[in-house]
């Protein structure tokens, strides 16, 4: 490694590294560096902006923990060594499951903390992510396999954390879908236990929608009555015009 | 204004937090826009739907943060070939990077740190300014950075590394007033000397914007308060050797109500049309 490279390199691990080794801080004070003590600010700004970010992009999450806990999770997320994307939201992105992970393992009060970053983490998501489009794409049809878009989330919380705002959220098993609009407004779409179940198969694109409504009717005991179909083609009608579902193609 | 106008007089950086106002309103004291293409490589949503709207009234021209010149290691070319895409399909007059370094070893720190200023860091940006020149088929500029510190041994001044770089390479140069008055005050650099060693016939933009003056007496480049008069008249020197360049407005925070900006843009105009 050149003499170069290697400094970069013990100026890096000052920036990074959870606690700096002085001999890289001396290394780049050296010969006329410096002046002393100055790199820690370059660490300092480093960590800020991406604590800034983290905290930017979740922030329900960074409200209802508190700045300091979600600062040191922007931190252990920097020491884990995922800085590895020239995006900045790719960063945001790659927080979030860092973060879900870290709350499995030890929780956070308030309880809801958990269900609120995984929310967060799938609006982020829906929020940028490109919308690719099948070449091949027809309007939706019953009897075609669903395209769903590739910003759509599902995920079920056990806290109403889509509704509560900042306050206390209610206990339960809610099932939501996050997605990005044709009006790039991400929506976040609260839904009864077979719609969750027809959208989580029509999701998977992976066979003719019509076979997903026949699966999501056994599985919950419904009749295909008027009623089913009425509310069924409001469902759907909603999804794709909301932009959740883009379209279909033939079976292949 | 439209996307094909030339690239004149004063412009600012196009914000998610400016981009309403600056739609609605449409100052005519704001001529161009200045973009990251990090922004907006790859994505879709609001950034995405954000400059179809901005290419309908204003030229733009696109200013990078991670292909840092004095970066170890080759360009990313995947990248390199989506920023042509970008680059071409706004119709950008050129391509600014900044003279700095921002991560090694796979790593980006998001940050625009200070490189060694010797000749091997001024041989390896001049080389990776003329590949991405090449690749990117239009002139590439580089940007002089703040520093707060300096890493290592130095064998030449910072304007000996500027110019450095621009004589070992075909590069262009964007020009920050305010890092230049930045780097007065935490280095003891002489501004008004660095600003007129640069050549002129090489320098195609101007950035300026507002600082953060810490209580110990060093200056943080944050873009998120005013352009300092300090600033500003170092802006009016620079103007009277190169009246022609371009100048934009950077405010990346704290942003000030919408007219508040707009004043400032037509204080610069009047310091770039008073130069003339």
């Amino acid at each position: 490694m050149s003499e170069l490279d290697e400094m970069l390199s013990a100026f890096q691990r000052v920036c990074l590294a959870e606690t700096p080794d002085p001999a890289d801080v001396a290394r780049l004070e050296r010969d006329g560096g410096g002046p002393a003590g100055r790199f820690a600010l370059y660490r300092d700004l480093v960590r800020i902006r991406l604590r800034d970010l983290v905290a930017a992009a979740y922030p329900r999450t960074a409200r209802t923990i508190g700045r300091a806990k979600i600062d040191a999770l922007a931190d252990a997320h920097i020491t884990a060594g995922p800085l590895s994307t020239r995006f900045f939201r790719e960063h945001a992105e790659a927080f979030g499951p860092f973060a879900i992970a870290a709350l499995e393992r030890a929780p956070l009060p308030p309880a809801w903390s958990l269900d609120l970053l995984r929310l967060e983490t799938a609006q982020w998501q829906a929020n940028y992510r490109p919308r690719a489009r099948p070449e091949r794409i027809t309007e939706f049809d019953l009897e075609l396999v669903p395209i769903p878009s590739a910003t759509l989330r599902l995920l079920t919380t056990e806290w109403s954390v889509h509704t509560s705002g900042d306050d206390a959220p209610e206990r339960g098993v809610f099932r939501l879908a996050v997605y990005r609009r044709p009006d790039h407004r991400v929506e976040t779409r609260w839904m009864e236990p077979i719609w969750a179940s027809l959208l989580a198969d029509l999701a998977r694109g992976a066979r003719p929608a019509i076979d997903s409504v026949r699966g999501a009717l056994t599985e919950h005991g419904r009749a295909a009555d008027a009623t089913f179909v009425d509310e069924m083609t409001t469902f759907l009608a909603l999804l794709v015009d909301n932009g959740a579902l883009l379209g279909s193609v033939p079976a292949s | 204004m439209s996307a094909s106008d030339p690239v004149k007089g004063v412009g600012i950086g196009l914000r998610w937090e400016l981009a309403d106002d600056l739609f609605r309103e449409r100052p005519a004291s704001v001529r161009w826009l200045e973009i990251h293409p990090e922004n907006y490589i790859g994505r879709a949503g609001f950034y995405e739907l954000q400059l179809e709207r901005a290419r309908e009234h204003h030229p733009i021209v696109t200013h990078g943060l991670t292909l840092c010149l004095g970066n170890p290691g080759p360009l990313d070319r995947d990248y390199v070939r989506a920023l042509r895409g970008l680059v071409r399909s706004l119709g950008s007059r050129w391509h600014s990077e900044h003279l700095c370094w921002g991560g090694t070893e796979g790593a980006y720190l998001h940050d625009l740190l200070p490189l060694p200023q010797t000749t091997q860091a001024a041989t390896r940006a001049a080389e990776r300014l003329d590949e991405l020149r090449d690749a990117l088929e239009i002139d590439v500029a580089l940007e002089n950075v703040s520093a707060y510190a300096h890493p290592g041994p130095r064998a030449m001044s910072e304007i000996d590394f500027v110019l450095e770089v621009l004589d070992r390479s075909k590069g262009k140069m964007l020009l920050d007033v305010n890092n230049v008055w930045v780097n007065q005050n935490n280095h003891g650099i002489d501004a008004r000397a660095y600003i007129e060693r640069i050549p002129a016939d090489r320098v195609v933009q101007i950035h300026v914007a507002g600082h953060l003056v810490r209580p110990d007496g060093l200056i943080i480049d944050t873009h998120a308060e005013p352009v300092r008069s300090e600033v500003m008249e170092l802006l009016a020197f620079t103007m009277r050797r190169m009246p022609d360049v371009p100048v934009l407005l950077e405010r990346d925070g704290n942003y000030p109500p919408f007219a508040e900006l707009v004043a400032e843009v037509e204080a610069l105009t009047r310091i770039v049309e008073g130069a003339r």
